[in-house]
């Protein structure tokens, strides 16, 4: 129960800073700020409440106090986490699925020709942004008009690479 | 023994993770006919019951009172359904996220690609077209006369759920807004 109260609560809270900061100023890198905001609470929210308040509870139930209801908590929150950053990549970047149901549903009962959606959906509204993506999180650099993989980059590929033979799949996308 | 037990109490949705991820890959190698789809829904359900059986073995083992065992079977499958969704949208990420295949197909080129050279291989028809199948193949969306008109409403409660996100966070309704 300490896990599930304290940990929501942990979560709620870098939520709210979040939105604080995202209204202040937007950053240019939002998954690695992100990423900040939710570990730091993390790390050290519990430690905080346990040591600088304590007499604080909810419910009747106190702060994470002893190892075990550390470690529940933090892998309660690092979960929820990791959850929140991906689901959040949908809301940094449109996805080609959302805005061709979009097109359609906007189009009326008659529905959308595929040709329509091609003229609308070009190369540089779904390709361009994704390479300067690549490029903003140090994953490809532009050399002499050229797209070239980072190191991180190279790691990046290798994961998926090895992941999708493992599951015997093809090259997706 | 007790302490073996407690220990796998407590890392349980992290042992349940591991026999999601075994039973996916096991499911979509060697049961063709099932879907990718399917097997990461077996994968699921193979991590729901590692967990049951750790937490009745926990419950047997130690007696903890009911409200505290069932708050606790409670966390863990709560925690283990949130690496569970992580897990799916990283299979989901190879499947779809033009990103993964850019650097996928950045690598095979060695040298790097020009944006023609990489627009060549991997451009909008093809992302279009292979969605336009997948939404056709789910039931999402239905063509008619040579137009595509939606099906269901699920996606399309999506695309309007992230749009109020998007304007909540970045107070924008896209990323090309005048597009």
């Amino acid at each position: 129960m300490t896990a599930l109260i304290y940990g929501t609560l942990l979560i709620l809270t870098a939520f709210l800073l979040q939105i604080i900061i995202w209204r202040i100023h937007l950053p240019k890198r939002q998954t690695v700020v992100l990423l900040f905001i939710f570990f730091t609470i993390i790390a050290v929210g519990p430690s905080i409440l346990s040591h600088f308040a304590p007499g604080f509870n909810i419910l009747g139930v106190g702060p994470p106090s002893t190892f075990y209801e550390f470690l529940q908590t933090w892998l309660f929150t690092v979960a929820v986490t990791l959850a929140y950053m991906i689901t959040y990549s949908a809301i940094e970047a449109d996805s080609p699925s959302l805005i061709m149901i979009l097109m359609v549903h906007n189009a009326g009962v008659n529905g959308l020709p595929k040709d329509e959606m091609e003229k609308k959906l070009t190369n540089d509204l779904l390709i361009l942004p994704r390479l300067k993506d690549l490029i903003t999180d140090n994953m490809a650099v532009l050399n002499q008009e050229r797209y070239v993989l980072t190191p991180k980059g190279i790691f990046l590929a290798n994961l998926f690479n090895f992941y999708r033979n493992v599951l015997g799949l093809g090259k997706g996308g | 023994m007790e302490k073996l037990i407690f220990y796998m109490h407590i890392l349980s949705p992290i042992i349940g993770l591991a026999f999601n991820v075994v039973t996916q890959i096991l499911v979509c190698r060697y049961i063709k006919r099932k879907g990718l789809l399917q097997s990461v829904y077996l994968g699921f359900l193979g991590g729901i019951c590692s967990i049951a059986l750790i937490e009745l073995w926990y419950y047997y083992a130690t007696i903890p009172t009911m409200t505290e065992s069932l708050c606790q079977f409670l966390l863990n499958l709560a925690t283990f359904t949130v690496l569970g969704y992580c897990y799916f949208h990283f299979i989901n990420l190879g499947e779809t996220a033009r990103r993964i295949r850019l650097v996928r197909e950045l690598q095979e080129a060695g040298k790097g690609l020009s944006y023609d050279e990489i627009t060549a291989k991997y451009g909008a028809p093809e992302i279009i077209t292979k969605r336009l199948n997948r939404m056709l193949k789910n039931n999402q969306l239905i063509l008619k006369n040579d137009r595509y008109i939606i099906a269901k409403p699920h996606l399309l409660f999506m695309a309007k759920l992230l749009v109020l996100l998007k304007i909540l966070f970045l107070k924008k309704s896209s990323e090309h807004p005048h597009d």
